[in-house]
């Protein structure tokens, strides 16, 4: 028993501390750090982000740390979810423009298109790259060579 | 150019599905907000976000944020109910209140038109 008189007046400070900063901690700073904590797990432009923290204003203070452990589960079933599938559309688009790519090329190559610089781009405004190379290529359609309307025509007659 | 029709699975009744769908026939035209809802409703938050989610995929409900009015923070999403969401919920209101499942919940009969 001695001891622990012994100990509580030794460290009284520490029960001072504790006992002082215990309610704004658990009221003010951990509900706001373990909501934010969960919100990361959504996607950076998601709704629910917004939502919630806009939400988590109006919780009275004596409710925000069951109202945050309520949601908690809901960011860990609904955030990850949400990535994957911004993820997905983010490489489909990618895939969408690398095909387009691929295939103008085929229509260059194939003479179908004609490639030239653009000029009328003020040339100050419009960033380069480290290769001063300029920043976009302008397409135009250029009727096809009389020798093959068709550009598989060509490779067909070679067959 | 092409309209696509999404397919959702039926709604599975539960007790939070109703309890939701109560307190948001009690004020058919106004906006609610999630914490208020969730509190007129009687229903953790958790279990009210994932059926307004469900609701409104259905566009049973839609959304719409509004800023705070003190200009502070950011803008509160709140939700209303649809034309359809107005008859489909009435209806799930009236399979409800005849269900045995939710006759602790106190459905009023007027709540369902």
């Amino acid at each position: 028993m001695n001891d622990v008189l012994d100990l509580v007046r030794h460290y009284w400070h520490v029960a001072v501390v504790c006992v002082l900063g215990g309610p704004p901690m658990l009221l003010g700073f951990l509900p706001t750090f373990v909501l934010r904590l969960g919100l990361l797990l959504y996607p950076k432009e998601h709704e629910r982000r917004e939502e919630f923290l806009a939400e988590f204003k109006h919780v009275p203070w004596r409710e925000r740390p069951k109202w945050v452990a309520g949601m908690l589960p809901h960011c860990l079933f609904e955030g990850p979810p949400a990535r994957l599938e911004q993820r997905r559309q983010t490489r489909l688009e990618r895939l969408i423009k690398k095909v387009t790519i691929v295939s103008l090329s085929v229509l260059v190559d194939s003479e179908l298109l004609h490639v030239s610089r653009a000029e009328n781009i003020q040339r100050d405004i419009t960033s380069k790259d480290r290769l001063d190379t300029p920043p976009f290529e302008l397409f135009e359609m250029r009727p096809p060579a009389k020798r093959h309307i068709w550009p598989f025509r060509r490779f067909w007659k070679d067959i | 150019m092409y309209d696509v029709v999404v397919e959702h699975k039926p709604l599975r009744m539960t007790s939070a599905l109703v309890q939701i769908a109560a307190a948001l026939m009690e004020q058919p035209e106004a906006k609610h907000w999630g914490y208020d809802l969730a509190k007129r409703a009687g229903v953790n938050s958790n279990a009210l976000y994932g059926v307004l989610k469900r609701l409104h995929e259905r566009e049973w409900l839609r959304d719409g944020w509004e800023p705070n009015p003190d200009g502070k923070g950011p803008a509160r999403r709140y939700y209303e109910i649809t034309p359809l969401g107005l008859a489909r919920l009435g209806a799930l209101l009236a399979h409800a209140s005849s269900d045995r499942r939710f006759a602790r919940l106190n459905l009023k009969p007027g709540m369902a038109q």
